[in-house]
């Protein structure tokens, strides 16, 4: 591909330059000669006709602009830079990123920039005049990606395996270009790592009594604080979060559900407590700094053991677009029917994506039908956005604030809620969805689900939110603060 | 790292205060900066960090520094003063550069990285108290990884051998082309790849060079000719991903004697810069390899040793002669020269050469090279002994012993203004990535101990080496 695009660049400087269609055709052509040859050496057939193809020296002389990114690998939710120097001073360029998902998928973001006097670029401090994200935005060619033009809908880009990074393709073109980046020579290119998990993290398969999830477990000597990782009614095993947590410092463990039915309503709620003591009773954990972080139906959960169980304590709770409506003392497959028995509510928008809030509300103010918040004895942080189409998360933090102050508790409380965000707040620099498919567990139908939020709001929630979720774990599991208290 | 389900002190210990440990980023790049952060101590915990590295031939190396929390419990490696160990100071790279072999270790080695694939993988580890050994006997109280990297994703290796070359290209992610440069190492031969391969982290397609010991002396016992430079210059030249306009050639202690002779004298070779460290211009005018050689094995006579029987090599070329038929003509060079020297250097006379180039008068005077702030690297003080021990004739003719010329821990100091050769913007103007962001193998690569050379003791790093790097000077980072 590189061989490509240097023998398609030296072409249309040297003999096509006036005639694109000719470029196409004849880079076309080596296009099919490089993807035949690609790993030849430069004895080839095909270095040797490059190198004939070869202009004069002076017009090779031009460098070419050059790219980096800094750092080339890094974490998830770390930051780089990314900086092109050697342009011509004031020269129109677009910033590309491209990653190929492990479903085979292509994601994309670009933003258009003009080169200073020196003739460079820098996308953290310069600003973007279009694309699909504008400003002045470090980590706009991460969070600003959406699959390529062509691509089914409703795609979302979740990595299945932590253990190898993301790896996204950062490159410059000349001029400011909207499409077809792929059929075009960029001027410079490089490789970024984007890893979930730290150097020395180690990854165990857990199956132990009846629990099944993975464990991930920071390098180093221990003890380390612990958390139980859950997320949505998505179901599958979802390890990427946890292997996050773990190169932060804890031991995570990534919890699979079982099936709906497979457990008995008492044997559901246990699966969870014993979970948590699969974690807190583990050799390298610190057994009083375990905690709890669950999403969607992963919050739902936390909130029913943080205050119903009276066999586990967590030391702190996190839940992320959550309620606490719940049949009292129901089981998760309780929690489906309940959603199934208010499907009639459902709406759905102009493109036919459905909206499932609505299923929750209004928040009833029968205790019966929620889950007694009053109970809870340790610090919580809810992490919510204002436009959650999914769960009525906001409304329902609004109630939780009242139970939990009319219980003398609300000083363990902490609220963040996020404007124009939506359900699905993840770790920071991922992508957006606003709506994506979805397989309904009771009917097995897919349909599209309207998730809200709109990208570069929701995108600031996302690196926001994490910040803070990292700092109150850190406060409440790793400091020796023992008020635990407010945020 | 301990895998297993912990001993009975940890289980005791599980409920304590979790002491937290992080490196940011947990994998960079050789030549890139780290933070070392611990928290949730005590305030005023005395504790040392420790740094520690198996390299690939089983070796342990390890570093270490002892800090004292302040009142958040709280040490920022990068901005607390290391109260003793093997650095002191605030050295946020201290951990790196100082690392040296565990006690114990036989004399004189040497760490460098044959294998560029994989990283460096070094556990940096908090302990308990103000340590000085027996750091294997004891839990630290929290350890993470770091990878350290010579190769950028994406960045390519290609082994060469056309042309009767033993080489590796490392060609950088992207389209290109890219411009090109010929990397020297020294007399102590093999193919030494990863300071290629972090130049082609950094935009420059570079060709590793083994000329000493490459394929073909092995088969026919000859050392190599002029021919065998002037191939490798054309692979790079006429290489389709490689800017042929713009080559540059770097060389290190005996590299340099064959940078600055094909550099001047080659027809062939049409440099755009030279990057000479280490090295001389005392030599055969238009020698061959093996006349250089045997011109100082000549005065094998005027080798010293020093108390411990360390081989000092700096002799050999002393005193640098007048007759002008003995050295490189470097004032007949075209291109932008940058020399890096070490005023400590007990192996070559590098300094007292590099004082000689810049006397010499210039047919043409090279473009100036000024750094904006006017100051020159020409020369690094006080006492600076860069890695690679020169040429050895005892590797070539088998007719002395075993070598022992190696390199030194480095002490360091700062960078002297110095109104000789200076780089900055016009070399910059040279090369589109001017600034070679060389290798801190100097980081990496720890001088052997009990090697030849000796070095004064000073620990005080190379700062403005890094913030003139950091400015696109064209400087090798000589921290190490």
């Amino acid at each position: 591909m590189q061989s490509f695009g240097a023998v398609a660049e030296l072409l249309a400087q040297t003999f096509w330059r006036r005639v694109p269609n000719q470029v196409v055709t004849t880079v076309t052509l080596l296009h099919l000669l490089f993807t035949l040859l690609r790993n030849q050496g430069p004895s080839s057939p095909v270095s040797l006709l490059a190198r004939r193809l070869r202009p004069s020296s002076t017009m090779s002389s031009a460098a070419s602009p050059v790219l980096s990114v800094v750092p080339s690998r890094a974490l998830v939710d770390e930051t780089f830079r990314v900086t092109v120097q050697n342009l011509p001073p004031g020269s129109a360029v677009t910033l590309h990123s491209l990653h190929r998902s492990e479903d085979e998928d292509l994601w994309e973001a670009y933003g258009h920039y003009v080169s200073d006097q020196w003739g460079s670029v820098s996308v953290a401090d310069d600003f973007s005049f279009g694309g699909t994200y504008t400003g002045k935005e470090a980590m706009g060619l991460l969070w600003s990606m959406r699959p390529v033009p062509g691509s089914c809908k409703g795609l979302r880009l979740r990595k299945k395996n932590v253990c190898t990074p993301q790896l996204v393709h950062i490159s410059v073109y000349d001029g400011h270009v909207e499409e077809g980046f792929t059929e075009r020579p960029p001027l410079a290119s490089v490789l970024s790592e984007r890893w979930f998990i730290g150097p020395g993290v180690r990854r165990v398969e857990v199956q132990e009594k009846g629990v099944r999830g993975t464990l991930f477990i920071p390098p180093g000597p221990g003890p380390f604080p612990g958390v139980m990782d859950m997320w949505g009614g998505g179901g599958g095993l979802v390890e990427y979060r946890s292997a996050l947590l773990a190169s932060h410092g804890y031991a995570s463990l990534a919890l699979q559900y079982f099936a709906a039915g497979e457990l008995s309503a008492s044997k559901e709620f246990e699966y969870f407590e014993t979970a948590f003591n699969v974690i807190r009773l583990h050799p390298l954990v610190s057994p009083d700094r375990v905690g709890i972080l669950g999403l969607c139906l992963g919050a739902i959960i936390t909130n029913h053991l943080a205050a119903e169980s009276t066999v586990i304590k967590p030391r702190c709770c996190v839940c992320v677009s959550g309620v606490h409506i719940c049949p009292r003392g129901a089981s998760l497959t309780g929690i489906y029917k309940a959603m199934v028995a208010n499907a009639h509510k459902t709406q759905v928008d102009e493109n036919n994506q459905e909206i499932w809030r609505y299923r929750l509300l209004p928040i009833s103010g029968d205790l019966a039908k929620k889950i007694d918040v009053g109970k809870i004895n340790c610090p919580m942080l809810l992490v919510n956005g204002l436009d959650d189409q999914n769960m009525p998360a906001v409304e329902a933090a609004e109630d939780m604030a009242h139970m939990m102050r009319a219980a003398g508790k609300d000083h363990l409380l902490t609220r963040i809620e996020y404007p124009a965000t939506g359900h699905l707040i993840e770790p920071p620099y991922s992508p957006h969805f606003r709506a994506t498919k979805f397989m309904k567990k009771s009917t097995r139908e897919k349909v599209i689900l309207l998730w809200g939020g709109q990208t570069k709001s929701h995108s600031d929630a996302q690196e926001d939110s994490w910040k803070k979720i990292l700092a109150f774990l850190q406060q409440h599991l790793y400091s020796n603060d023992p008020t635990g208290a407010k945020m | 790292m301990d895998t297993t389900r912990g001993s009975p002190e940890v289980r005791m210990d599980r409920k304590q205060r979790c002491v937290k440990l992080s490196v940011q980023p947990s994998r960079g790049l050789m030549d890139e900066k780290f933070l070392v952060l611990v928290q949730n101590v005590l305030p005023g915990f005395q504790l040392t960090v420790y740094a520690f590295y198996r390299c690939d031939d089983g070796h342990s190396w390890e570093a270490f520094a002892h800090y004292t929390a302040n009142a958040s419990g709280t040490v920022n490696v990068s901005e607390d003063h290391s109260l003793g160990g093997t650095y002191s100071g605030v050295e946020p790279m201290g951990l790196m550069w100082s690392l040296r072999p565990v006690p114990g270790s036989k004399p004189g080695l040497r760490m460098r990285k044959m294998n560029v694939q994989t990283p460096m993988e070094v556990t940096i580890s908090v302990y308990r108290g103000h340590l000085t050994g027996g750091f294997v006997d004891q839990v630290p109280l929290a350890g993470v990884v770091v990878e350290r990297w010579y190769m950028a994703p994406g960045v390519r290796r290609v082994p060469v051998t056309e042309g009767g070359l033993t080489a590796t290209l490392f060609l950088p992610s992207g389209p290109g082309p890219f411009p090109g440069l010929l990397d020297l190492w020294g007399g102590g031969g093999k193919l030494v790849e990863y300071r290629a391969a972090l130049l082609a982290s950094h935009g420059i397609a570079s060709l590793a060079l083994d000329y000493l010991t490459p394929q073909i002396t092995k088969e026919t016992g000859k050392m190599v000719d002029n021919r065998y430079f002037e191939a490798a210059y054309r692979f790079l030249e006429q290489h389709p991903q490689v800017l042929g306009s713009r080559i540059g050639i770097l060389g290190l202690s005996f590299g340099t004697s064959i940078a600055l002779k094909m550099a001047v004298y080659s027809p062939v070779f049409k440099l755009r810069c030279a990057v000479c460290i280490s090295g001389s211009h005392v030599q055969p005018i238009e020698g061959s390899v093996q006349q250089i050689m045997t011109s100082f094995h000549k005065n094998a006579d005027k080798t010293r040793f020093n108390e411990e029987h360390q081989v000092i090599w700096r002799d050999l070329l002393l005193p640098i002669p007048t007759d002008p038929s003995l050295k490189v003509e470097v004032g007949r060079l075209r291109c932008p020269l940058l020399l890096v020297v070490g005023e400590d250097d007990q192996n070559w006379p590098a300094h007292e050469s590099a004082v000689d180039v810049s006397s010499s008068p210039w047919r043409r005077p090279p473009p100036v090279c000024r750094s904006p702030d006017r100051t020159s690297l020409h020369a690094v003080r006080p006492r600076q002994q860069l890695q690679d021990p020169g040429p050895r004739p005892s590797d070539v003719d088998g007719s002395v012993g075993r070598r022992d010329c190696g390199t030194f821990p480095r002490s360091g100091g700062r960078l002297e203004e110095d109104a000789g050769l200076s780089e900055g913007e016009s070399v910059r103007r040279h090369e589109p990535r001017s600034h070679f962001l060389l290798p801190p193998v100097t980081r990496s690569a720890p001088f052997d101990s009990g090697a030849s050379a000796c070095g004064s003791g000073s620990t005080d790093p190379l700062h403005r080496s890094s913030d003139m790097m950091l400015r696109g000077h064209a400087l090798i980072d000589t921290k190490r």
